[in-house]
């Protein structure tokens, strides 16, 4: 089409992110698609109509369908002259990461040492990390706050704390 | 109106323990609203785990009135450091942040506490009007009527705050995928468990409410900049002064509809209320030129709608079982996780449960008001915790949290990947509100399209026969195409304006 209209309907590129987040969604869809194949075969008397795959191949379905009208989204804002700003368009930086390992090691060590010492190490640790170098509140909070919560959770709320190396301070 | 019920729920709540329980919220709703950053959707879903051992009309009345507190809490931080601290306030500090660099700071947070608690009371009595009658009316649904306005409802996620309707649509569709994990009630056949045990019972949502809502935002916070912010320090809150309330009381009842209104619509909420709000205010004002420089009505409309739509939430909340907006949604997993099922049955067999609720939220909306007049000096202080300390310690109570929820580790583990994952989402657009829409109500959809088909036997045609279902379906219909249909209305109405030689006053 040409004339007036020429500049809003000129040639839109897709947006890389859009396309990779999209290529995900198909990929978890086909992954999850392909687990309801495997579900075993259930008698018409049991599923009463409503098989167990039904349901979540509908949604499956929804969302590749969405997932395909993805990239396009982006496209049709900017065509109308707007833009679809969702943020996140800068790298994480390494911080992230690092903060990310250092929660999920809390995690994978809760169960072995303790509640205590997890919540004292990554008191101290996180702050650390985060660029605090205030030695003596990293200190009070490092313990107090640890110690405050493991109260709470223990005395206050009967949360059984008895796990761990340091468990045996709570059985 | 059974004086029973409404004797026993406000009894439940007027005990001392419950008391001083509500005020603790408040404070902690206060405290967190005005952190930048922390939400009270975050901070409702933190406190989940420990409403464990309450019972449970205390433990929602504690959630109700957190969720009071902080959407009043966001304006301290928007007025006196332009700095929302939490989204509903944004449109606070478009006036506010001038007001107090004007020196007029008290005034606008009187301003504010004044607005959200008329806002606040006006939306509680809609809600104890509105929600025992769409309560009764909803005792008359069936299942299919039940799956059309679960339909409806994750529907509005295409309309909610947030920059893409699509991107919304999918986190809901995910969130009711996720709730089909585990074994299929009906068939007993294991979904998505890919032979691994501890999903047979499926995901919990406790903590992927916790892990998306606190997790992923500790690890945005890992990569913030500490900014210097021009601090307000001359702070005393100020009530309004009679010509301030006279000329803002028509801006505050009209936000007060406006927000209980929009708050009564499942999924949006108080953010979305509190833009109305604003835009309206500005729109009837005699003096719109000095909106954006510290005009009083630009408090007073964004507080009223917003404070309105949190009383507006809970209609469909405990009415219907449907959200009204995020932090009602965690809500509404609470009363699962506390054995209650929400909805109209919740109204006929506990009515003492709404009035607990109402005084809860009345009482909360009274005590931010005596605690911000009385602590505004306090509260604007808090800005002062650094990031360094707040968010470990918000890990902290995550982890201890998520594991307490059922003292099983594997709940932490849930937490820290929904969290990880939740970044990422966040990051690529997908925000956490609408996931967590999907997972709560992922269960009632599956469930009453699974009744429904029963009924139905298979043939789906039959949905259209419930004129309630074909309404449920049409309003589906008019909030996916919304945004389009809003477009394609703009473009035609913009050609019929060329045709005129002169600009028509519409255009302008």
């Amino acid at each position: 089409m040409a004339g007036g209209g020429g500049a809003s309907f000129a040639p839109h590129r897709f947006d890389r992110s859009d396309l990779a987040v999209a290529a995900v969604l198909l990929a978890i869809c086909a992954v999850l698609y392909w687990d309801t194949t495997r579900w075993p075969a259930v008698p018409e008397t049991l599923a009463q109509n409503a098989p167990p795959t039904t349901f979540p191949r509908l949604l499956i379905g929804s969302v590749a369908i969405m997932a395909l009208m993805l990239p396009f989204e982006r496209v049709m804002k900017e065509r109308n002259g707007g833009s679809l700003l969702i943020g996140g368009q800068a790298r994480a930086r390494p911080i992230v990461f690092v903060t990310a390992a250092v929660i999920t090691l809390a995690v994978y060590g809760l169960p072995i040492l303790g509640a205590l010492p997890v919540m004292i190490a990554t008191s101290v640790l996180l702050p650390l990390l985060w660029g605090e170098r205030r030695y003596l509140p990293i200190l009070l909070f490092g313990v107090g706050l640890p110690i405050a919560v493991t109260l709470l959770f223990a005395l206050g709320l009967k949360v059984n704390l008895g796990f761990g190396w340091a468990g045996a301070l709570f059985r | 109106m059974d004086i029973d019920a409404i004797l026993t729920g406000i009894s439940l709540i007027v005990a001392p323990e419950s008391l001083l329980l509500i005020f603790v919220s408040v404070v902690l709703g206060v405290v967190v609203g005005a952190l930048p950053g922390l939400s009270s959707s975050m901070a409702v879903a933190l406190l989940l785990p420990f409403t464990i051992g309450l019972n449970p009309v205390l433990a929602i009345s504690m959630m109700a009135a957190l969720y009071c507190a902080g959407t009043f809490g966001g304006s301290i931080t928007a007025i006196l450091i332009n700095t929302p601290g939490a989204p509903p306030a944004v449109a606070t500090s478009f006036d506010g942040y001038p007001l107090a660099q004007r020196g007029e700071a008290g005034r606008a947070l009187g301003m504010a506490a004044v607005s959200s608690v008329i806002g606040g009371v006006f939306s509680l009595v809609v809600f104890i009007v509105a929600a025992p009658l769409l309560a009764k009316v909803a005792l008359k649904f069936r299942p299919q009527e039940y799956f059309a306005l679960t339909l409806f409802g994750l529907s509005m996620l295409a309309a909610i705050s947030g920059r893409s309707a699509l991107r919304n649509l999918i986190a809901g569709a995910l969130g009711v995928l996720v709730s089909t994990v585990g074994i299929a009630l009906v068939t007993g056949t294991e979904r998505f468990t890919f032979g691994i045990p501890v999903l047979y019972d499926g995901i919990d949502f406790v903590p992927v409410l916790i892990g998306i809502f606190a997790i992923s935002e500790l690890l945005g916070q890992s990569q913030a900049v500490d900014k210097a912010k021009e601090r307000i320090r001359s702070v005393a809150l100020r009530l309004p002064s009679r010509e301030d309330f006279r000329r803002c009381r028509a801006t505050i009842m009209r936000s007060s509809v406006i927000g209980t209104l929009i708050g009564i619509l499942p999924a949006e909420g108080t953010t979305v209320a509190a833009i109305m709000g604003y835009n309206e205010a500005r729109r009837w004002s005699k003096h719109p030129e000095e909106f954006g420089t510290g005009a009083i009505e630009g408090v007073a409309g964004p507080e009223a709608a917003n404070n309105a739509g949190t009383g507006g939430a809970m209609v469909p909340t405990l009415a219907l079982g449907i959200p009204g907006s995020g932090t009602t949604a965690i809500i509404l997993a609470a009363l699962m996780m506390h054995g209650l099922r929400p909805g109209p049955y919740l109204m006929r067999e506990t009515p003492e449960f709404l009035y607990a609720i109402f005084t809860a939220m009345l009482l909360a909306n009274v005590m931010f008001l005596v605690v911000g007049l009385a602590g505004v000096k306090l509260f604007s202080l808090i800005t002062l915790i650094p990031r360094t300390f707040l968010w470990p310690a918000v890990f902290v109570f995550a982890l201890i949290g998520a594991y307490a929820y059922r003292q099983n580790p594997l709940d932490v583990w849930v937490m820290l990947i929904s969290g990880l994952v939740g970044f990422f989402a966040l990051r690529q657009g997908f925000g956490p509100a609408p996931f967590v829409m999907g997972l709560v109500l992922g269960s009632l959809l599956e469930k009453s399209w699974s009744q429904s088909m029963i009924i139905f036997d298979s043939n789906w045609l039959r949905f259209f026969e419930s004129p309630i279902c074909n309404l449920f379906f049409a309003l589906t219909l008019l909030s996916l195409a919304g945004p389009l249909i809003g477009k394609g209305l703009g473009r035609i109405a913009q050609v019929g304006m060329r045709a005129f030689p002169r600009r028509s006053t519409l255009e302008e």
